[in-house]
């Protein structure tokens, strides 16, 4: 051992006589850079699945995911060819007769990882201005140092491990680095692309979160990181039983070798021990089918009769370190409707156990492969089996990990439904405890027992504050019948409307970036003009506030209406999106498009292609009218109306979008690609210019704000539950206007 | 430190064999020669003793243990020079033998000091390998050879590429240090023996000819080397190999060694070059 180290610091010292292993440094510290570029860094997104991306993760996250690849492959083959050089050259003949070639090979191996984490040392220091710029107000020394190292050094020493075993087994330059360069294109490929741990060495990174701490992703990563170490050290270690032993080629080595019970210890306890990391992981739900539906939609549900209860109180505690859950339901049953009784849990939840009346009672989980919807939410079905219908207190006790959908995968990036950290808690139902729907109760209290600096909303309502408790956390009624629990350290501004106050909650380190673009003063704005062009807001009254709260955006992004409340994932409000041309110019014009969602729905409510109709131009030509009376009718000129017409006119050039019977011979990226684009142009640029054209029409400004009244009002009570809100055709029935009337293409 | 190599015998894996029931025993100090022509087997004889190859029969015991189960023991012990070897360029002369130190887990930096000392190459410990001659890297081998003074050294050609005067004095350094270890030098410069070794194994076609002292080598070729000269239409004696060949007025003056010299051969004294000679053309082990 002592001697392995000895040698292991000679090389080290050799490696860094070596002009080459300079130049690799550079190189490697430099790829990093590239991360930056655009080009590739959107590329990127493409190869590491995101579905959403923070300014963390294109500014830190991309850059070292391409410089942990890049350097993976350039110390990988530097190290296959030294190696070859002492066999080439003769200095192995000479070395293998003082030590044991594995000695040496293992100091040699040990140098090149030394100089990978002096490589990553290096790269951490030299762009840590860099990234601190780029990602400005969200920037962490702890979350940067995390998430480089993970996101670069993992990467290099797997490779490193896989290479010299590559080179132990073949005793082959070409042989060797042909199968590496295999091995690392492979790992892009849609079978490897959904499963996280065949990314070896470009892992499938997560979106970070720019305001919270993205425990869940780091705890994924770091788990997966460990597991293909381990992995790669196992491989290593067979390889290693290939090495030539005297005259002897890879097969009566590897007779000799395996004869060494201390050779083979490390071969099976590595694999044993990442085979059981693997099989026992926590994070991913093992669903027997790779379940898949575009959207969890508004489908109605027939809810079966269960039985009826006189309480219904359950008790949930939270390891935020440890993303954990432990709980205790009690259901006081009055009635069953059957011998069993089904629930739905998330796969990552346990049942610990099932007692009525303080008699034990069976039960199983299992995924319930009819319903692609649970499976694509990491949920199960458990059945509680009560031979005799009988009533009493149901107890059940469970805790556990909650489980990411293996289908996220599928979709090509994985999104945490479920986030439980010290600084960002956010469950679903069935994952907060066993969800049994059709059990009606007249009392229902779920207890929460959340940290003390956290603001929590249920469904976007506030909780019932109960009690502080001895452990420090706070205690919680959620109260309700469908939990979705949010909660966070938040900052909170209370934004005064009429007899009652908008509370607009965002992470505290969103609180420059607020105060900068002065958001508050944006909702004020907004509001005001909302309510004298369209009406007041209907969902608000001095106990039930309006809310416009952050979500963590490694959840997938994006956002929604609940409620009547607006939960905005933060990218919808970091730097970059405030500042999207596509929405606004100003920089606080994003923002307001985003809460104009609160009158006209949010953008998955209501589309309908065929007549350019959506709920996203609807709130662009509204964003567009405020902006007006805001800034004047040249910025809106300029920065809207010339804007969408010079969209529309770039579209009406596409070559595919004139002659679509084309884009069905293109392949399946370049389709989606183009028509995305299409759809883009026609919600944010086409479809104003058309309501543009119904104002003309209709004769100003003054018609057009009591068609988008009536319309208002006639779509606000269903604009956010799914149903179709406003439809083309009440557009048109309420303006008078025809289809012809609205037609732009003439204008073009 | 003795070292006894029993009835080995080694065949490559493409099925060349290279030794044939080699049998001989070393006891330290003995400075032992091996000579023999190329592909005689003495590489493969080095090899097998430094435990880089395994024999296909026989044994080879290090103090009366198989080398094979006390593998690193002995390597601790060993200094090796190949035949032909890598250095690795890229490092200092210095740092290089610091690295072959490591190697040999000699931790005292005056033994690197005493290596370079004893190899002319102090002045040099500074400079990159890749920046010196062939001789001075040859002499670097060298000074990894020697580094911490090994009890058993076996040198593989180690004077090739040197100049006469730097192969003179490495060889007796070799003498110096072999007091109290055993030297194994195998070479093609007989000179180097005769100077130097207190035995010679003669080598060829994978078999031991010739296990002895020079001196006696020397001994058993008294009758079979002579001189004479000869004339251009002259044949050369049956059954004779010509050692030298000398042109003078007279003709050639043609040295020769065989079993029967014919009576015009002028007898003369043995050297170790034609008692050498004389063994791998005429010895008696040889054929059979």
């Amino acid at each position: 051992m002592m001697q392995t180290i000895r040698l292991t610091g000679v090389e080290v010292r050799r490696l860094l006589m070596n002009k080459k292993t300079y130049l690799i440094i550079a190189l490697n510290i430099a790829l990093i850079a590239l991360g930056f570029v655009p080009f590739l860094r959107n590329l990127l997104g493409d190869v590491l699945s995101l579905s959403a991306e923070s300014v963390t993760t294109r500014n830190i996250i991309y850059p070292f995911c391409l410089g942990g690849f890049g350097g993976a492959i350039l110390w990988g083959i530097s190290l296959i060819l030294d190696a070859d050089r002492f066999k080439s050259n003769g200095t192995s003949h000479m070395v293998n007769a003082y030590a044991a070639g594995k000695k040496i090979k293992v100091a040699t191996l040990f140098a090149y990882m030394m100089c990978a984490v002096l490589t990553t040392i290096l790269s951490v220091l030299i762009y840590l201005p860099i990234c601190r710029a780029r990602v400005e107000y969200y920037f962490g020394l702890d979350r940067y140092l995390i998430y480089t190292f993970i996101a670069m050094l993992p990467s290099i020493l797997i490779t490193l491990l896989v290479c010299d075993g590559l080179y132990l087994i073949s005793q082959n330059v070409s042989v060797s680095v042909i199968l590496l360069l295999i091995l690392s294109g492979a790992q892009f490929s849609s079978i490897a692309c959904m499963n996280i741990f065949l990314r070896w060495n470009m892992p499938q990174f997560m979106n970070v979160s720019d305001s919270y701490g993205s425990y869940g992703n780091i705890r994924f990563q770091i788990y997966s990181r460990v597991i293909l170490l381990v992995m790669a050290v196992g491989f290593y270690a067979l390889a290693a039983m290939f090495a030539r032993r005297y005259q002897f080629g890879a097969f009566r080595s590897f007779l000799k070798n395996i004869r060494e019970i201390k050779g083979l210890i490390p071969v099976v306890l590595a694999f044993a021990i990442g085979i059981v990391l693997i099989v026992k992981e926590p994070f991913i739900d093992h669903s027997p089918v790779m379940a898949f539906s575009d959207s969890v939609g508004y489908s109605e549900t027939e809810v079966e009769y269960q039985g009826d209860s006189s309480s219904y109180e359950g008790d949930v505690h939270f390891n935020t370190v440890l993303g954990t859950l432990k709980g205790k339901l009690k259901i006081k049953l009055t009635d069953v409707a059957s011998d069993k009784l089904n629930f739905q849990i998330n796969s990552g939840i346990k049942i610990k156990s099932v007692t009525l009346n303080g008699k034990k009672l069976n039960f199983d989980v299992k995924y319930d492969t009819d319903d692609p919807d649970s499976l694509n939410l990491a949920q199960m079905l458990g059945v509680i089996h009560n031979p005799g219908k009988k009533t009493g207190e149901l107890i059940i006790e469970y805790g556990g990990y909650p489980t990411i959908s293996n289908s996220s995968f599928q979709k090509g990036g994985y999104e945490l439904y479920d986030s439980i950290e010290p600084d960002y808690i956010s469950v679903n139902s069935a994952t907060l405890m066993p969800f049994f729907m059709g059990i009606g109760s007249d009392s229902q209290h779920i207890y929460v027992n959340l940290p003390v600096n956290h603001s929590a909303t249920n469904n976007g309502l506030p909780l019932k504050r109960v009690k502080e408790n001895e452990d420090g956390t706070v205690r919680y009624d959620i109260g309700s019948d469908y939990p979705m629990l949010l909660s966070a350290k938040n900052h909170m501004d209370e934004i005064p409307y009429h007899d009652s106050d908008i509370l607009f909650e965002y992470s505290e380190k969103h609180a420059e970036l607020v105060e900068k673009n002065g958001i508050n003063q944006a909702i004020t704005d907004v509001v005001d003009y909302c309510d004298k062009h369209l009406g007041v807001l209907k969902f608000i009254n001095e106990e039930d506030k309006i809310r416009i709260q952050m979500l963590s955006s490694d959840n997938g992004g994006g956002g929604g209406v609940v409620n009547g409340n607006v939960m905005l994932s933060e990218d919808m409000m970091s730097p970059d999106t405030l500042s999207d041309s596509k929405k606004g110019t100003n920089k606080n014009e994003t923002f307001m498009h985003e809460l104009i969602h609160l009158y006209w729905g949010d953008l998955g409510c209501y589309v309908d292609d065929d007549k350019l109709w959506s709920a996203e131009g609807l709130d662009v030509y509204t964003t567009y009218r405020l902006v007006k009376e805001k800034y004047g009718e040249l910025y809106a000129k300029q920065y809207y109306v010339d804007k969408w017409k010079e969209d529309v006119k770039f579209q009406n050039n596409n070559f595919y979008f004139r002659h679509p019977k084309y884009l069905s011979k293109l392949p399946d990226s370049y389709k989606t690609s183009i028509k995305d684009s299409v759809d883009g142009i026609n919600k944010y640029s086409r479809m104003p210019l058309m309501l543009l054209k119904a104002e003309e029409k209709l004769g100003g400004e003054k018609a057009m704000d009591e068609v988008l009244k009536k319309l208002y009002d006639k779509g606000s009570y269903n604009m956010f539950d799914g149903t179709s809100g406003v439809t083309f055709q009440d557009f048109l029935d309420i303006s008078g206007l025809t289809e012809e009337d609205l037609n732009i293409d003439e204008d073009f | 430190m003795q070292i006894d190599i029993q009835d080995v015998t080694m065949i490559y894996p493409s099925g060349k064999k290279a030794l044939s029931n080699v049998n001989f025993s070393v006891k330290s100090p003995d400075f032992v020669g091996i000579l023999g022509p190329n592909g005689a087997g003495k590489s493969t004889l080095m090899k097998l003793m430094t435990a880089g190859l395994v024999e296909t029969k026989g044994d080879i015991l290090v103090d009366q243990e198989r080398l094979l189960d006390n593998e690193q023991d002995f390597k601790r012990r060993l200094g090796y020079l190949p035949q032909t070897f890598g250095l690795l360029e890229e490092l200092t002369v210095w740092q290089f033998l610091d690295y072959m130190a490591a190697l040999k887990n000699i931790k005292s930096k005056a033994e690197i000091e005493w290596a370079l000392d004893k190899t002319g190459l102090t002045d040099k410990k500074k400079a990159k390998i890749s920046s010196l001659s062939g001789g001075q890297k040859q002499r670097i081998g060298i000074a990894q050879a020697i580094l911490g003074k090994p009890e058993i050294m076996i040198l593989d050609e180690p004077t090739v590429g040197l100049d006469p005067e730097e192969r003179v004095r490495f060889r007796n350094i070799f003498s110096e240090l072999s007091s109290d270890k055993i030297v194994f030098l195998s070479t093609h410069i007989v000179d180097d023996v005769q100077a130097v070794c207190n035995r010679v194994l003669v080598i060829y076609g994978g078999k031991i000819l010739y296990d002895g002292s020079p001196a006696e080598l020397i001994e058993k070729t008294t009758d079979h080397v002579g001189t004479y000269v000869r004339k251009m239409d002259d044949v050369i004696p049956e059954n004779c190999e010509i050692v030298s060949k000398v042109n003078t007025r007279n003709g050639v003056l043609t040295r020769i060694v065989g079993d029967n010299l014919p009576d015009y051969v002028e007898r003369c004294e043995a050297t170790l070059e034609d008692a050498y000679l004389y063994c791998i053309n005429f010895g008696e082990k040889r054929g059979a």
